[in-house]
């Protein structure tokens, strides 16, 4: 199943749009840092410059995946889509680049204007079970945890699955 | 070589990826129906002078990292796809990922491709476009020593040595030097 997303989605306090070469280095400074404990990072930076380009390159694969969240100056997280193998499921991801953006309800809100505009099958979340700050955003974005999805054997261990609770 | 027309993309970021027809083989873009070839790739002996083996998922995100080195650095490699049968036999084409000391033009060919030409057709296609689409002035291409087939292709392609580079990933290399644009016979 391929959807085509819009290119830009808005929110009340965020404009959505597909990764550049401009958010690399952003990027990288997170992946490389100690942020990434639950997703499976730190990773060495030229593993993290390889997941950039694989992000962007998701879209011209599938027309649909991960927007970078800006809002109105250099890009912070990201949040969209993912899915790697044509049988495996679709992924909603959301994730803060810098932590001092934390705690302000961007992921939520963000996720919601993805969830609004996918037109796609149903959704499942895999969250680290220390990540309480994303565990909350599962839980109001309506996520039901449902331990019998399947996680890639290279995701760390303890990973907290979800499925869409009500089809946006 | 020529650069046709694009076909009608399934996405328009598709269209940043342009079709070349070299004769008996099309370079074209990524499309999801590709995994199936990177993931038995990746899952045989054949991928072990590029970084593998690697799981489907990982093989899957190789894949997606060569589609968007497209849409980020403005070139990349394309799939090869057999004219006449449709069968996809290999990844060729441009290519700059991190801590590489320069772009280079790379190939990789899938079980059964060989000894067809398809590596040596394809790399010159890449040469070409590089040299006269995007004006490079050079061009390497980075060999695992013990890639004995590699290394006869460069030669082929009238490479020369020119030292060596070691990456986190990927090891040993080396590098070889390909004939300027003056020289290049497209």
């Amino acid at each position: 199943m391929t959807a085509t997303l819009p290119d830009t989605l808005t929110t009340a306090r965020l404009t959505l749009r597909r990764p550049a070469l401009q958010d690399l280095e952003a990027y990288v400074a997170y992946y490389t840092g100690p942020r990434t404990a639950g997703v499976g990072g730190p990773k060495p930076r030229h593993v993290v410059v390889d997941r950039f380009f694989a992000m962007a390159g998701q879209w011209a694969l599938r027309g649909f995946g991960r927007y970078v969240m800006t809002d109105g100056g250099a890009g912070f997280g990201h949040v969209g889509v993912m899915q790697t193998d044509t049988d495996a499921p679709l992924e909603l991801t959301w994730t803060l680049w810098d932590g001092a953006r934390e705690g302000q309800g961007y992921a939520t809100e963000a996720a919601r204007a993805v969830m609004a505009a996918w037109r796609g099958a149903l959704l499942i979340a895999q969250v680290a079970p220390d990540n309480a700050a994303s565990l909350r955003v599962a839980e109001k974005l309506g996520f039901l945890r449902d331990d019998d999805i399947a996680v890639p054997s290279h995701y760390p261990e303890g990973v907290v699955t979800f499925r869409q609770g009500v089809l946006a | 070589m020529s650069v046709l027309t694009r076909p009608a993309p399934a996405h328009a970021l598709n269209a940043a990826i342009p079709v070349l027809d070299t004769g008996r083989f099309l370079m074209r873009g990524y499309r999801p129906g590709d995994i199936a070839a990177f993931t038995a790739f990746y899952a045989s002996d054949r991928s072990r002078f590029v970084a593998g083996p690697l799981d489907a998922d990982l093989a899957c995100r190789a894949l997606m990292t060569y589609a968007g080195h497209w849409l980020l650095r403005g070139y990349g490699r394309w799939m090869v796809e057999d004219k006449a049968t449709g069968a996809t036999l290999g990844n060729v084409g441009l290519w700059y990922p991190e801590g590489w000391p320069e772009p280079e033009i790379g190939w990789t060919l899938f079980e059964g491709a060989e000894g067809r030409g398809v590596a040596h057709e394809t790399a010159l296609a890449s040469r070409d476009y590089a040299y006269r689409v995007l004006g490079w002035s050079t061009a390497i291409s980075l060999i695992d020593p013990a890639n004995t087939r590699s290394r006869a292709l460069a030669l082929r392609l009238g490479c020369t040595p020119d030292g060596t580079f070691s990456h986190a990933r990927f090891g040993r290399m080396e590098i070889w030097r390909h004939p300027a644009p003056s020289e290049a016979t497209p």
